[in-house]
């Protein structure tokens, strides 16, 4: 107990900070609720593999026992084909939540479903994050040509109805990642390898190693030209799925929001004071702008980024609802609600192939939401000390 | 005592506002010498705040300086600070000349502690001697090792003294900040961590904080008025600056505290023999704390001299009439006529003539030269013609 106390006493301000936040957590039910539906979803994401055991090599992809248009009710026993029998050896001996059109399980690709969910939705809002905080930052901190220039390319974006500007994206991007573009990989792989290695542990001074590293990834580039050419040609062929197509597609349409959202925060708090003071003091631009001024402005951001990972996954859905988000077979809530189209309206027979996917996409996008509200509630400055 | 820090020569300003082009400084001249305290006293809009932005170059954007010459005697020659480049300024403000602003607590970002802050000034301008700092430590320990225990000292303790070396060498190396992040090999930055708040909390201790070791960590909105001004003294003076700007320290305290500040900003001055150049519009303040004092009206110097010599027998009508106005009980209280002049259009000739009751033709068609009417007593006024009478 004494040494419980004793730590106490010597916990740091971010420490006091982190309990101060814990107890804001603890007196609102409703932000309970959301932690406790995306920490549900955490687990059920990270336990899928012994929660539903792939059964063909790509887990991704969900099992079938047959291949009938009619789904199945909740319990029915498996087919006994070939498939029927895969799954079997897996431990599975009758469909838990019944088959979608195509005998493809309901169970497994709810489960996996969530990990497609996750993917979708922090891999876009981070990366939209990423571009519309430094793309929205420059531009409300140098002002100017530069603001202009930066927020109507944004205004382009926005005049586009967010969803058929991703429909559009998604049916003319490529299959595999330019050649053009992925033969830079390895070399700059190359090129910033060396450059840590050399400089950092065989303490080379810095303008030595950044021409060390350059040297080295062109003479891998002309190597590989002359040489390598045709080996490694599968290494640099990185297709790119309609899942994948989906992720960058709403990754652009994603990000004008959060660039209009922080250059407002910018431009409100580069006037403060302290920026002056900074200034005074002789920091970089750099160092004000990412040290001074987004610590400040970041909160809303946030907020909004966490209440947008439900909406993400929803326009996901949609996406492949239309068939043009996640491969045929493809572990995705959105799909399997897709499968069930030609059933929506026979009334509540076939409920299983709509609802129990469906209730997953509700129970994920509420459980987000609410957790961007408690987040706005516990990071927003203003309301923290209440 | 008669070499200068910094000589202000004909610097012209001007804001391009919507309304018109504001004239807000016209030919200012001014001197600091070296390790005094020069107070510059003016009404509001008067352009002290400007005239001491565009020492650092800092002057907000509609604000361009148009002329002039701001000379510094910082370096081993003395640079003209208008006609520098924005590195080399960086270089200049925090270390050499500092800022002490009139709003501590706005001046303190929120989101830091007061070790961050004065930290990051730190590790800006001194980085080399927290290094330093750091390395001694190190090579303690590294002696304690081999002495004592007779072992030798590990790989990384080795590492982390060669990483401290090449940063004393050279304190923007590459290779430091690339393994900043690496876990093991960055442990000679919480080695610098540790050195740098023992500065912070040496120099918390010279602005007489009670309980430095618990200030660090305290946050601004944590803070009181009078500790948030001496944090923000200490983050002025931690690079130990040749000249220090005081924009009006002690407006928004009160009387105890600024007396206490006061105290302080003498004692700090006799230790760190920096010049300050204190801006406000005090005149009691002036008195108490400053070497000599400069009137500013409407954009222009008009009244330069020492503090006695100044309250004695002042020669501008305008500092006379300031004198007059400061409210003495049992004295009726006078105010200067009229109001200050609008600096989009300001007077012909000397700025100061509608409001003076000894203003003759001239001073309407002419403005008047800046000249020493008495040794050590400069005057902008056509009152006192040509030098000394």
């Amino acid at each position: 107990m004494s040494r419980i106390e004793e730590f106490k006493k010597s916990m740091g301000p971010t420490l006091k900070e982190l309990k101060f936040t814990l107890h804001r957590v603890k007196r609102s039910p409703l932000s309970i609720l959301g932690m406790a539906i995306v920490i549900f979803f955490t687990f059920v994401a990270v336990l899928a593999p012994v929660i539903a055991p792939p059964v063909f090599l790509d887990p991704f992809s969900v099992w079938r026992d047959g291949f009938t248009t009619i789904p199945k009710p909740p319990g029915t026993p498996l087919a006994t084909g070939l498939f029927g029998q895969m799954a079997r050896a897996k431990g599975y001996t009758v469909h838990l939540w019944g088959s979608e059109s195509g005998d493809y399980d309901i169970f497994y690709g709810c489960i996996w479903g969530t990990i497609t969910a996750f993917r979708i939705g922090l891999l876009v809002t981070a990366v939209s994050l990423i571009i519309g905080l430094l793309i929205g930052a420059i531009a409300g901190y140098y002002g100017g040509v530069i603001d202009e220039i930066m927020m109507r390319f944004t205004d382009i974006i926005f005049a586009f109805p967010g969803l058929v500007l991703a429909i559009a994206l998604v049916v003319t991007l490529p299959n595999s990642l330019p050649l053009e573009l992925s033969q830079f990989i390895f070399p700059t792989v190359i090129f910033i390898a060396v450059t840590i290695i050399t400089s950092s542990i065989l303490k080379m001074s810095s303008g030595k190693s950044l021409l060390l590293g350059f040297i080295c990834a062109v003479a891998f580039a002309a190597l590989d030209a002359l040489v390598l050419n045709r080996a490694p040609l599968w290494l640099y062929h990185i297709p790119l799925n309609n899942l994948d197509k989906s992720l960058i597609a709403l990754t652009i349409v994603g990000w004008p929001g959060y660039a209009r959202l922080i250059r407002g925060e910018v431009l409100r708090v580069r006037i403060e004071d302290y920026v002056e003071a900074s200034k005074a003091v002789g920091c970089s631009d750099f160092r004000i702008l990412f040290r001074h001024i987004l610590p400040n402005s970041i909160y809303a951001i946030l907020i909004t980024a966490s209440l947008d990972i439900g909406g993400v996954v929803l326009l996901a859905a949609a996406l492949s609802f239309l068939g043009i988000g996640a491969p045929r077979g493809y572990a995705d809530w959105g799909q399997m609600i897709s499968f069930a189209r030609n059933y929506v309206t026979l009334g509540m027979q076939y409920w299983y192939t709509f609802f129990i996917p469906g209730f997953f996409i509700f129970l994920f996008v509420l459980g987000w939401n609410l957790l961007g509200d408690a987040f706005r509630d516990i990071l927003d400055p203003t309301l923290r000390r209440r | 005592m008669t070499e200068n820090t910094i000589r202000i020569e004909d610097l012209e300003l001007k804001f391009y506002t919507y309304e018109g082009v504001v004239q807000a400084l016209d030919k200012v001249n001014l001197e600091l010498k070296k390790g005094e305290i020069l107070g510059l006293v003016g009404e509001t809009g008067c352009g002290k705040s400007v005239t001491s932005l565009s020492i650092l170059n800092l002057v907000p954007t509609p604000g361009r300086i148009e002329g002039g010459h701001i000379v510094f005697y910082g370096g081993e020659k003395p640079v003209d600070l208008l006609q520098q480049k924005e590195s080399f300024l960086r270089g200049v403000r925090g270390k050499d000349i500092a800022m002490i602003f009139q709003e501590p607590r706005a001046y303190l970002n929120p989101v830091y502690t007061v070790k961050d802050q004065i930290g990051e000034v730190l590790m800006l301008h001194r980085k080399q001697e927290i290094a330093q700092m750091a390395l001694a430590e190190v090579e303690a320990k590294i002696e304690n090792k081999t002495k004592t225990k007779k072992t030798k000292p590990g790989f990384l303790l080795n590492y982390e003294r060669k990483t401290l070396q090449k940063m004393l060498k050279n304190p923007n190396a590459l290779s430091p900040k690339m393994i900043s992040r690496v876990p093991l090999l960055n442990r000679y930055k919480r080695r610098m961590k540790n050195a740098l708040r023992e500065e912070v909390v040496r120099i918390l201790r010279d602005m007489e904080l009670p309980d430095p070791e618990r200030v660090v960590d305290m946050y601004p909105h944590e803070l009181s008025g009078g500790m948030a001004q001496r944090v923000v003294i200490a983050l002025a003076l931690s690079c130990n600056p040749m000249m220090l700007i005081a924009d009006e320290p002690t407006t928004n305290l009160d009387v105890t505290i600024q007396f206490q500040i006061l105290n302080l900003i003498r004692k700090l001055q006799q230790k760190y023999g920096s010049a300050i150049l204190y801006i406000t519009h005090d005149l009691g303040v002036v008195a108490e704390l400053c070497d000599r004092v400069a009137v500013m009206y409407a954009g222009v110097v008009s009244e330069v001299a020492e503090v006695e010599e100044l309250f004695k027998n002042p020669l501008h009508p305008y500092t006379q009439a300031l004198l007059e106005s400061i409210p003495r009980p049992g004295k009726e209280f006078k105010s200067i006529e009229g109001t200050v002049p609008s600096l989009i259009t300001p007077p012909s000739g000397c700025r100061f003539h509608d409001r003076c009751s000894y203003a003759m033709d001239i001073c309407v068609t002419t403005k008047p030269p800046y000249v020493e009417a008495k040794k050590e007593h400069f005057v902008s006024c056509h009152l006192y013609p040509g030098g000394s009478k």
